[in-house]
């Protein structure tokens, strides 16, 4: 934790209103999205950065400062939303709303416009829908250590699991996700190469 | 190393998640085997991929609202005296660790313990040898005041039954004591001066209404006549005993 964030915390603590707005404001966004891809669902993911942030404000004089403020609010948000994913039976209804019915292999958009993007490939990955096929705890280690970049010790502790446990989910669901897309990008090449 | 073994590790290999030992005999392993080279390969372009996909799809998720934003805020600021409010009953709710409660819980204990431990130290002080003018000790007086004062231990135990004292003419002891003319010069009498006043205070051992005031075992010795007789009468023979004792309750003699 840094000593601007240090002097923010004390300053909100001390019950100023703009400095915990101000310590708040730079992990608004990340905060979302981490919400979004563990529950899939745009309102789901505000109520719970709502939470976060209200039960932040409640709690921050719990926070030790010699630790991490990113890590402390990311766990407050991994809590949280676990806890509605369970509550609402979140697991079923994500497979099928990400679902497309489209490709035979679910988590790609293979529309006109996917050829215009930017990526090197000539796939368009729907990451949405490429999680949605792993299991919640594979997904959760995924989200945490590929996507935003927290180191397996990190995630371990975050998601309160052994070092084992996130190698051994970690390698599964970079398995499940790569046959995902290698097995699309085979039936892609035999479309292209029938054309 | 096998390359179905090295296929294994490959996932966590190309992210550095592995340990030294097993990333250098991978490293060496790829070195001489293309087709394991190649899977490595292909599984970092995945993981790029997806992170690429993560990135580009983020910047296209819908942010917050201002105006979400600001009743968010809103509700936090109006909410601050509940914050407050969460900050003391935080240490009461359940979620405080039971040794904390058991620490506060042991601690007033201790207190009301010690509390009334003192105070019936204090009594017991208080007690200090209650020799009432005209009452005869009971055994268990007697031990007290041995206790207390050995030169009293030397005065004889009297028999309980019918027993009369009677003391020699002396206007001092007819009179309440708080009139009657008394040597209090010497530092003894003092001493039982104050006793008597702080007497007036004491619940435990006020005297009642027909009760003589009580003395200190020292002030009594200065007010006792020299000479005590003690006279006791046996009611099945009509026979009366006269003792005869010294101002320190000795024996000096006896008539029938």
């Amino acid at each position: 934790m840094d000593e601007k964030e240090k002097e923010l915390v004390g300053r909100a603590l001390s019950g100023d209103s703009a400095a915990f707005e101000q310590l708040i404001l730079p992990y608004r966004r990340p905060l979302l999205i981490l919400a979004y891809r563990m529950t899939g669902n745009m309102e789901d993911a505000m109520d719970i950065v709502q939470d976060t942030i209200i039960k932040c404000f409640q709690y921050l004089h719990r926070f030790n400062t010699d630790k991490n403020f990113r890590n402390w609010l990311f766990q407050i948000s991994l809590n949280l939303a676990r806890d509605a994913l369970k509550k609402r039976h979140r697991e079923k209804d994500l497979n099928q709303n990400c679902f497309h019915p489209d490709f035979d292999c679910p988590g790609f958009c293979c529309g006109e416009d996917a050829f215009n993007e930017e990526i090197s490939t000539d796939l368009r990955i729907d990451i949405n829908s490429c999680l949605s096929r792993l299991t919640a705890r594979e997904r959760q280690v995924f989200i945490l250590r590929d996507l935003e970049g927290f180191s397996i010790k990190e995630t371990a502790r975050l998601l309160r699991l052994s070092g084992l446990s996130i190698r051994v989910n970690l390698s599964r669901a970079r398995k499940k996700l790569r046959e995902m897309i290698s097995g699309k990008k085979d039936k892609s090449d035999r479309k292209g190469g029938k054309a | 190393m096998k390359c179905q073994k090295v296929k294994e590790k490959l996932y966590l290999y190309v992210s550095s998640d592995l340990s030294s030992a097993t990333a250098g005999r991978i490293k060496k392993h790829l070195e001489i085997c293309p087709d394991c080279r190649k899977e490595a390969e292909e599984i970092r372009e995945v993981l790029e991929n997806l992170k690429l996909a993560h990135v580009r799809d983020s910047k296209r998720l819908p942010d917050w609202s201002e105006e979400r934003w600001a009743r968010l805020m809103y509700r936090l600021y109006d909410s601050s005296p509940e914050r407050k409010f969460s900050q003391v009953t935080d240490f009461f709710s359940w979620k405080v660790p039971a040794f904390r409660l058991a620490i506060i819980s042991g601690v007033i204990f201790a207190v009301i313990a010690g509390f009334f431990f003192l105070k019936i130290e204090k009594n017991r002080k208080d007690i200090s040898i209650p020799v009432q003018v005209g009452r005869v000790h009971s055994a268990a007086d007697e031990k007290l005041t041995a206790e207390k004062n050995p030169a009293i231990t030397t005065a004889p135990r009297l028999p309980e039954l019918n027993l009369k004292t009677v003391t020699p003419e002396n206007p001092a002891r007819n009179q309440p004591l708080s009139s009657a003319p008394r040597r209090m010069t010497s530092e003894v009498g003092k001493k039982a001066e104050h006793l008597e006043n702080s007497t007036a205070t004491n619940s435990f051992f006020t005297p009642g209404p027909g009760a003589a005031p009580r003395l200190s075992i020292e002030a009594e010795a200065e007010n006792r006549p020299d000479r005590i007789e003690m006279a006791f009468t046996l009611p099945e023979s009509g026979v009366q005993l006269v003792w005869i004792l010294d101002r320190n309750f000795h024996i000096e003699g006896g008539k029938k």
